[in-house]
């Protein structure tokens, strides 16, 4: 069975650029993996189009796909809500999240589509460790955002923060 | 293979561009303070993320009667998110006098303003009770949060505030603003002063239970649930007594009530009243009466907290009275000396007993009288009493006893609930109560069964229960009131 399993797949960039990659790697998008497991090998092009991402997004996927593809698949209930969530990344995916803030968040929806939890994770604690600690007019500055609320909005907003921080 | 459409527009991805469910992602890494400095960055963050924020902190909130609680909790309701709110809960705190003054005389010269601010808002406090302004309050509250469906009152912090915890616990708003003008710890502050029953907590209990219910009659709330749920304290009788002044103004209120829980002591002095042509005692009293004006009830809840628990043997005795057994004898009529009626509770389909002593008569008689609506029943902590001594003899399993019986039985249930339960075959003192632990469960001392095959749940029972013979004159080695600080079927 082994020798029928197709073991690479090339990846296509909604710019028509292809990537090959190994299947194991490729197979960290569950995306992916359940397209591979739904039509199986035989109906299977080894050519997989990505039409929502980029080359330059795609090969920065790839590459931390590639650095964890021996990683352990995650346990199912993850995401239950019922502990504190912690924001510490490894240093490797600390370093990889070095790069401007357009590519952080294309990496971010790119594994939102891709559906790459881990990925996912390390990417949006990345955006939460760029927000705490931070005034809303620093927020702003750090992203760009411009205050578009007057002055008595503003103020029912702080009222309504103060509501649910329990006074 | 369905993929989405392709990302046509090139504009680069931004905080504000993302979808919501990835903002909310970012955002389940925040604290509360984190959070509302994201929400005030701009409109487009704000709106974006205003319904996950609305459904996490203003569906379920807690609050407690002082003026500085019940003015926010009034403003909530008079604002956006009034329709969120569905359920309120009141916490037990109370501003107390004398843990005010031992506070003012601990401050040192220089915190004058600090004295002030303590008396300022004691002196507040007063009038509020005084002039019932929380009732007041509290109707308009009501009469404002349209989607309301259930009331609380609590003793406890819910520690499911994952986004702070553990340094914060959901607590009555108010709580840490008290704290930080007057240095007083609400939640620490000692009650003891007063008769047993009577004292300074159990009147604010008792007040504050009237209260609710005066403010829901005063608003017309449709709500439908009311929840109260104490860890350390307990109802006394006397919160249950509704004053004919205001039986226009509660009845209907009880009359919409689908839920309740209740979290008793039976202690508290009884009222006589005419058995048989002879004054007796009649505990918990009021509460029987009370049962009577909640005939639409679906679920009750009864934890009975009592040291000495015959009492509470005693009322569900009375709960098990078919309702065809009214009594009525001449010699006080007129008087206000009839017992109160056999409860009537038609609909109930859901019981919860937790917490005290009962005979297998008396149960089986209960699981009798509601066999036609009951589908859900829940023991926690129930002690099955019987005093013979030639079953003691046997060492006869009481509970496995009670669930054969059971099976004789027409019953509707679908799902049967036991946790930590006992029997006492002796009224020998230095016996120990036997515990009740189950075969095949993860938890000995719990076993759930829900499904369509009763019998097959019963027999269940029956073959997976064991005593656990404890040897006599052995010290009671816990408290199992105070082990886990759980009621039954307690949620979050």
């Amino acid at each position: 069975m082994s020798e029928t399993k197709i073991q690479k797949l090339t990846l296509v960039a909604n710019d028509g650029n292809k990537i090959e990659v190994d299947r194991q790697v490729a197979e960290k998008s569950v995306l992916i993996k359940n397209m591979l497991d739904d039509l199986g090998d035989e109906q299977m092009s080894t050519e997989v189009p990505i039409p929502n991402v980029n080359d330059t997004v795609l090969k920065k996927v790839i590459e931390w796909c590639e650095h964890h593809k021996n990683d352990p698949a995650a346990p199912q209930d993850d995401d239950s809500d019922s502990r504190k969530k912690t924001t510490d990344i490894d240093e490797w995916d600390q370093k990889f999240m070095q790069v401007d803030q357009e590519m952080l968040f294309e990496i971010i929806l790119a594994s939102n589509y891709l559906d790459i939890k881990p990925l996912l994770d390390v990417g949006c604690k990345t955006v939460a460790n760029m927000i705490k600690g931070k005034s809303p007019e620093e927020i702003r500055k750090t992203f760009n955002i411009t205050n578009d609320f007057t002055p008595e909005e503003e103020e029912q907003i702080r009222r309504e923060n103060e509501w649910a921080e329990d006074r | 293979m369905d993929t989405p459409m392709a990302n046509t527009d090139h504009e680069s991805p931004t905080l504000e561009s993302i979808p919501t469910e990835v903002l909310l992602h970012i955002t389940s890494y925040l604290t509360t303070p984190e959070y509302g400095a994201l929400r005030l960055t701009s409109k487009l963050i704000e709106d974006s993320i205003h319904t996950s924020f609305a459904r996490e902190f203003f569906a379920k909130k807690k609050f407690m009667i002082s003026e500085f609680s019940l003015q926010a909790l009034l403003d909530i309701s008079q604002s956006r998110f009034a329709k969120s709110l569905k359920h309120v809960i009141f916490g037990l705190e109370r501003l107390d006098f004398t843990a005010a003054l031992r506070q003012m005389t601990i401050l040192r010269p220089g915190l004058e303003l600090r004295k002030n601010n303590i008396l300022r808002q004691q002196l507040d406090n007063i009038a509020m009770l005084n002039t019932s302004q929380d009732v007041e309050m509290l109707a308009e509250v009501f009469s404002n949060l349209t989607n309301l469906e259930t009331v609380g009152m609590r003793d406890f912090n819910s520690r499911s505030r994952t986004r702070d915890h553990p340094e914060i616990e959901w607590r009555s708003y108010g709580v840490s603003t008290f704290l930080l003008e007057t240095g007083i710890a609400l939640e620490r502050t000692a009650y003891s002063t007063g008769h047993l029953g009577m004292n300074e907590r159990d009147l604010h209990i008792s007040r504050t239970f009237l209260s609710l219910l005066r403010a829901l009659g005063k608003s017309n709330s449709q709500a439908k649930n009311f929840e109260v749920i104490l860890r350390n304290c307990t109802l006394q009788d006397h919160a249950f007594n509704i004053p004919k002044h205001l039986e226009r103004a509660i009845e209907p209120v009880l009359g919409k009530l689908r839920t309740l829980f209740l979290d008793i002591s039976v202690g508290f002095f009884p009222l006589y009243v005419n058995e048989g042509n002879k004054l007796s005692k009649c505990p918990a009293y009021l509460l029987r009466k009370f049962l009577s004006k909640v005939p639409h009830l679906e679920h009750l809840r009864l934890n009975v907290k009592d040291r000495e628990s015959d009492q509470g043997g005693e009322l569900l005795s009375w709960f098990s009275k078919p309702n065809t057994s009214v009594s009525s004898n001449g010699t006080f009529a007129g008087s206000n000396l009839e017992p109160p009626p056999p409860v009537d509770l038609r609909n109930l389909q859901q019981l919860d007993i937790g917490m005290l002593s009962v005979s297998p008569k008396v149960l089986l008689a209960i699981f009798q009288k509601f066999q036609a609506t009951l589908h859900t029943v829940s023991l926690h902590k129930v002690k099955m009493l019987e005093h013979d001594q030639e079953k003691l003899a046997e060492k006869v399993n009481l509970w496995a006893e009670f669930f054969g019986r059971l099976s004789e039985y027409k019953l509707k249930l679908s799902a049967i609930n036991l946790s930590l339960l006992s029997q006492e075959l002796t009224d020998l003192e230095y016996l120990d109560p036997q515990r009740i632990t189950f075969n095949n469960t993860s938890d000995p001392q719990v076993k759930r069964w829900a499904g369509a095959d009763l019998q097959g749940g019963l027999r269940d029972f029956q073959n997976d229960m064991v005593v656990k013979w404890t040897p006599p004159r052995r010290p009671i080695d816990e408290d199992v009131g105070s082990s886990d600080g759980s009621d039954s079927g307690e949620s979050d």
